[in-house]
């Protein structure tokens, strides 16, 4: 499969309330592969909500590049739950794109789980729930790119899993592409086949792995070595570079 | 444990009944038989008189009619202006905050200050009561929404953008919608401060309303008269109340 986005150069300086002007990132390089789900890890305060704002169009670089192999919608999908209460799920999903048809819209509705909430309003619902309406929601305009930003931070380990296993299936049923930005380690070794590692002050992609692709994911999954070895590899990577950074601080 | 034994007595509608009905059998043992000649509560039966004397000598029937069409003519087309404009009135408030936090001054003028500037304009119209009650709820519910805007949570408004959602169905699908839940709890104190206001114009002013009945009221030195129009005063306005809960169960179906 071939590279859907690239990302070149990218920074972002913004000026704070005291007038000093500080640089969020810097220089971020990476690439997304098509039908694929790639993760940027990072820590608080990389970045990586401006980051994942400004690959969705919704806020601009300060200098650098994005660029798409394929023209088509991006959607982002913010971290806290953002389908719009005052209506029912497929008026969620409608809301952009009228003229969807129904085939169109079941096939959707299946796809994300939610058979039989057609009706249903998404308030008193669980954050999993919330979740699938706006995946749903994202599927009717056929987008080329899915922007997630730490999309499980509230979720209980039970929807986690569920949603884990929806996310895996989007890419090659739905013939998109998946990019997430996390704190969490472990979510993105079971959902992505590549992974960014990207530090704090300012944000920096340091390294990237590549992992093998798990069809269904189940929690035991965290209890093989090939998980607990990948793990402490990535939080090696950051520690390493953590003491650099203290080293050259020093110096 | 005593905590909830003590919501539970709130709650509970027999005890409420019980502690009113006592508050009325020590009034009327009170005032009826007891002290019948004060200048603080009226003879209870006295006041059961003033509640017809209301209708069939100062009028309360053609008052009422004025002052419950002032206050909810009022809301009703403001709301529904309000909800027709929402795009441009929230783009405005978005492009011109500092207009909004010059015009929100003039909340802290006394609602009084008003009803006199208006009455000496306009005096003994009706029409201009509707207007000014019209003017005031309208100028409520535009700090309310004021007030409400930077509360929209911001991920509803990335999502919207990021699906394409053009910017005037933004403010009509997604902002509008999104304060109705804290703008109808507004409604319902805008209701009883609008009932206060349009009152005191009518007393100012000496249009036809209740505002008018209070003030023949007092000029007769009708006490008993004076608190039987304050009880069906407060009986609209209770009733008003209800109405707007109502109508915000039937039109908000969903939860914040």
């Amino acid at each position: 499969m071939e590279d859907i986005l690239q990302v070149k150069d990218l920074s972002r300086i913004y000026t704070d309330e005291v007038g000093f002007k500080i640089k969020l990132f810097n220089k971020i390089n990476f690439t997304v592969e098509q039908e694929k789900i790639t993760s940027i890890i990072a820590p608080k305060g990389a970045g990586k909500s401006s980051l994942m704002k400004i690959i969705s169009g919704l806020d601009h670089p300060t200098e650098g590049e994005i660029n798409f192999k394929q023209k088509g919608n991006v959607i982002f999908i913010p971290s806290k739950p953002s389908s719009f209460p005052w209506y029912n799920v497929t008026e969620n999903i409608k809301i952009t794109s009228n003229e969807i048809d129904d085939t169109r819209l079941t096939e959707i509705i299946n796809s994300v789980g939610l058979e039989g909430y057609e009706d249903h309003m998404p308030d008193n619902r669980s954050l999993g729930f919330r979740f699938r309406i706006s995946l749903a929601r994202a599927l009717a305009l056929n987008p080329v790119l899915i922007v997630l930003d730490e999309p499980f931070t509230e979720m209980d380990p039970v929807t986690k899993e569920e949603i884990y296993n929806l996310l895996l299936s989007i890419p090659s049923k739905e013939k998109t592409t998946i990019l997430m930005a996390t704190t969490n380690i472990s979510e993105a070794i079971l959902l992505s086949e590549k992974i960014y590692l990207m530090k704090k002050s300012p944000g920096e992609i340091i390294d990237s792995i590549d992992i093998e692709f798990y069809e269904e994911v189940d929690l035991k999954l965290m209890d093989s070595q090939k998980y607990v070895e990948l793990r402490r590899t990535i939080e090696e990577k950051f520690k390493h570079h953590h003491s650099q950074k203290l080293f050259n601080f020093s110096i | 444990m005593n905590e909830l034994k003590i919501f539970e007595t709130r709650g509970s509608i027999k005890s409420k009944v019980t502690f009113l009905a006592v508050i009325i059998i020590v009034y009327v043992l009170l005032f009826e038989f007891i002290l019948p000649i004060n200048k603080v509560l009226p003879k209870p039966s006295l006041l059961l008189e003033s509640f017809i004397s209301l209708f069939s000598d100062y009028g309360l029937l053609s008052a009422s009619a004025i002052s419950t069409s002032a206050v909810y003519l009022s809301i009703f087309v403001s709301y529904i202006l309000f909800s027709i404009v929402a795009p441009l009135k929230i783009s405005f408030y978005y492009k011109f905050p500092f207009f909004i936090s010059i015009v929100g001054m003039f909340r802290f003028f006394p609602a009084f200050f008003y009803a006199v500037i208006f009455a000496f304009w306009f005096p003994f119209s009706v029409t201009a009561e509707f207007v000014y009650a019209f003017i005031a709820v309208s100028f409520m519910i535009g700090i309310s929404l004021f007030n409400e805007l930077p509360k929209v949570k911001p991920e509803y408004i990335d999502a919207a953008r990021s699906l394409k959602i053009k910017e005037t169905q933004i403010y009509s699908k997604i902002i509008w919608k999104s304060i109705q839940l804290e703008l109808f709890s507004s409604l319902r104190q805008i209701h009883i401060y609008l009932w206060a206001i349009v009152l005191l114009y009518e007393f100012i002013g000496e249009t036809d309303g209740f505002g008018n009945v209070y003030r023949d009221a007092l000029s007769f030195n009708d006490l008993s008269g004076l608190f039987a129009l304050a009880i069906i005063t407060g009986l609209f306005i209770w009733l008003g109340d209800v109405l707007i809960n109502y109508f915000k169960g039937k039109i908000i179906n969903w939860e914040s």
